[in-house]
């Protein structure tokens, strides 16, 4: 008797145990973000940046924000670039959305927002227009759904080609302007022992790049907008399999080098800072790579050569943004925005570029003072930029952009472009019909 | 009235961990066989019943088939490797003039199992670059004509890449198995066996094979359902590219579910996976079974 009652006793023990563990982490989900103490406010933060010296700046910039509002706690998160696109899909299907959470701009914004995840700012920007005008516009523009805006970019990136100083002196090249000058390099490079462009597929993220600038080059800007909604995307236009055969070509003509499914980005840059190649798209946030990699006054950058006569938008630059977002279910939004509108002063954004060399998304933020001569200079037109074309696996919705990807990658192996196309416009109106539904 | 109340203590005590079992084995494959019935995403809060469709889409999905046939053949050369080839140098390395050499061969073959699989994927990768890898070089200076040859580009050779690493990383683990149970056959076969006049090679297949049969199940059992799940390994070498070449179950799985935001199709897949696993393991198990 004595045993069957200790038997009940102990198992009720290890059942009542379980799931007081259970109820535990389950109402620990919906309080992470209530006052711990009463007085003090928490906030949860999830960043993108765990390595340094950008790391190093953030914390500093939460430090110094929380001494100023010693009723706030920033608790920041710092998650890698590939895991973060993870840990916001898990974090949203468990409904533990972080308070101010990092994404790209773009589509990936918009997908948060058309969801009911993320709170509306336009409020707070419109209450604050300082605030609200300090912003280069293309890139504030960009988290823009139905009128609102619903992120705040703090990062911004426009797309540039670098080149080999060395090597465009050694075989007598002039920075191209259109797009014939510029293949005429490549076909001038070929048969050298420099490969003309740096590329590498590897990964697959890196012809997102080029094909977005590509197709923003070629495409009327009023089909690419339709098409790079979900619910109106079709992709049946002409001009998308002109841009992707532009893009296969310089394959096939040897511009790329061999394997080019063999390296990825990483590999590339590198052998580009070795001198093995002559010219490598990238973005301003990478310029300081540059620097360290090969020196300052070794390598050079100019824009994108025009395509004359391209259907495009001449006006629209490639490239992108980082933003923040407040999640809906934030328990304490000023404080949030709060927070936001410290990190996006001119005096903090030009923090953030000197310390870390993350390019800001303000006016005026990138000076010659806070960055170096190349990013300033690339900088010296972006007030004026109105349209940004974004890295194409941030610009649409996230199985066409696989699709792209994918058959891209098949089209450096053979794949015709009318093919990839075909691909393309079947996973986009499989996406229209899931969005009638 | 005594048994009755032994049974139920019996029951007592077995209730905690039947019910750890049934809440975390048994009740996340029903909810995820549940999932499977709606359309619903991470993000999208959006939840429609869809019933089977998924299922019918598995079927007709070009890139399921694919994966299927690259799951098929990393446990044909998992069995033929890690079992197969396994067997063969656990036998030698028994043989007694190799004795003394033994634990050093031994310790050489089950370090790679130890290696994280995200640095052997990445070893492996580089190793197996055109440009900056070693394999090329090697073949070159064999003779053979490198300037195609790019392991995991060419969508049809990256799979065999990837497994190729994956039998590298575990053959010793399981030869280190193979040679425990080999241990435990009498010496004293052996000695009769060879009196009688039987060769090494007969000896092998009729006196340690047999007796090593249990052995040789349950590891082909581990090598077959683990070559069914198999992400790692795809997930740092390729992702699944060049195109979808490489996409195996487990990395489809992912890409639908938490890149694509599609986590009904995705539990459809886990459950498919979960059918194919299940299956394949009772099926082992039976046949174990019958002969014991």
């Amino acid at each position: 008797m004595k045993k069957r009652i200790l038997a009940t006793l102990l198992s009720t023990t290890m059942v009542l145990g379980m799931l007081a563990g259970c109820a535990t982490s389950g109402s620990s989900e919906s309080d992470s973000s209530e006052s711990s103490d009463g007085e003090k406010v928490v906030l949860t933060f999830l960043n993108k940046y765990p390595e340094d010296p950008y790391a190093q700046y953030f914390e500093d910039a939460v430090a110094a924000f929380e001494e100023e509002n010693p009723n706030i706690d920033i608790q920041m998160e710092n998650v890698s670039d590939e895991a973060i696109k993870d840990k916001l899909t898990t974090m949203a299907a468990g409904g533990e959305m972080s308070d101010i959470f990092f994404s790209w701009t773009g589509e990936r914004v918009k997908r948060f927002a058309r969801n009911d995840l993320a709170l509306d700012l336009t409020p707070y920007l419109e209450a604050d227009a300082e605030w609200a005008d300090g912003f280069l516009p293309a890139f504030l523009a960009n988290s823009t759904l139905d009128g609102s805006t619903y992120a705040i970019p703090f990062r911004s990136g426009i797309m540039y080609f670098v080149y080999n100083k060395q090597v465009f002196e050694d075989y007598n090249l002039e920075v191209p302007e259109t797009w014939d000058e510029f293949i005429a390099i490549c076909e001038k490079l070929k048969d050298t022992d420099v490969t003309p462009i740096a590329f590498g597929n590897s990964a697959a993220w890196y012809s997102s790049w080029w094909i977005g600038l590509l197709n923003a080059m070629m495409v009327p800007a009023e089909t690419m907008n339709a098409d790079y909604t979900p619910e109106t995307g079709e992709f049946t236009d002409p001009t998308y399999e002109k841009a992707v055969q532009t893009f296969l070509d310089l394959n096939t003509n040897g511009y790329f080098g061999d394997n080019v499914n063999a390296k990825d980005y990483y590999e590339v840059r590198e052998g580009f800072c070795a001198g093995q190649y002559a010219m490598m798209l990238d973005a301003t946030p990478q310029f300081t790579q540059y620097d360290d990699g090969m020196g300052a006054e070794n390598w050079g950058y100019f824009k994108v050569p025009v395509m004359e006569g391209a259907a495009g938008d001449p006006g629209t630059i490639g490239g992108g943004g980082e933003a923040w977002m407040i999640s809906k279910s934030c328990a304490h939004p000023d404080e949030a925005v709060a927070f936001l509108k410290f990190m996006t002063t001119l005096e903090q954004g030009q923090k953030q570029t000197k310390e870390s060399g993350l390019p800001n998304a303000l006016k005026g933020g990138i000076t010659a003072d806070n960055a170096t001569e190349a990013l300033a200079n690339a900088y010296a037109d972006a007030e004026g930029y109105t349209n940004i074309a974004d890295w194409l696996d941030c610009a649409i919705e996230a199985s066409i952009a696989d699709q792209y990807m994918v058959s891209l990658q098949e089209g450096f192996d053979g794949k015709s472009a009318a093919d990839i196309m075909k691909d393309v416009q079947e996973a986009a109106k499989k996406v229209r019909e899931e969005y009638a539904k | 009235m005594n048994r009755k109340g032994s049974k139920k203590t019996a029951f007592m005590y077995m209730a905690p961990a039947m019910i750890v079992i049934l809440v975390f084995l048994y009740l996340p494959i029903i909810l995820n066989f549940v999932n499977s019935l709606y359309k619903w995403g991470a993000i999208s809060k959006e939840v429609s019943w869809v019933g089977f469709r998924y299922y019918k889409e598995i079927i007709h999905d070009p890139i399921i088939h694919t994966a299927l046939k690259n799951n098929l053949i990393f446990a044909l050369t998992s069995v033929a490797c890690q079992i197969g080839v396994s067997l063969v140098i656990a036998a030698v390395l028994e043989m007694k003039f190799l004795r003394k050499w033994q634990s050093f061969f031994r310790t050489i073959y089950f370090i790679p199992s130890l290696l994280m699989v995200t640095v052997t994927g990445i070893t492996f990768k580089m190793l197996y670059s055109p440009t900056i890898g070693l394999l090329n070089p090697v073949l070159e200076k064999l003779g053979f004509d490198t300037s195609n040859i790019a392991i995991l580009a060419n969508p049809d050779t990256a799979i065999w890449g990837i497994s190729a690493m994956s039998q590298w990383q575990y053959i010793g683990y399981t030869v280190v198995l193979f040679i425990v149970a080999m241990q435990s056959i009498s010496e004293d076969i052996y000695e009769a066996a060879e009196i009688d006049g039987a060769s090494t090679l007969q000896q092998f297949f009729t006196i340690t094979v047999p007796l090593m049969k249990e052995t040789v199940m349950i590891n082909m059992i581990i090598v077959i359902t683990g070559a069914f799940r198999v992400f790692d390994e795809v997930y740092v070498t390729t992702g699944g590219g060049p195109g979808t070449s490489t996409q195996t179950l487990a990395t489809y799985l992912y890409q639908i579910g938490f890149k694509n935001d599609q986590m009904g199709y995705a539990s459809a897949i886990a459950f498919f996976v979960f059918l194919i696993t299940f299956i394949i393991g009772l099926f082992q198990m039976k046949s174990y079974n019958l002969e014991n």
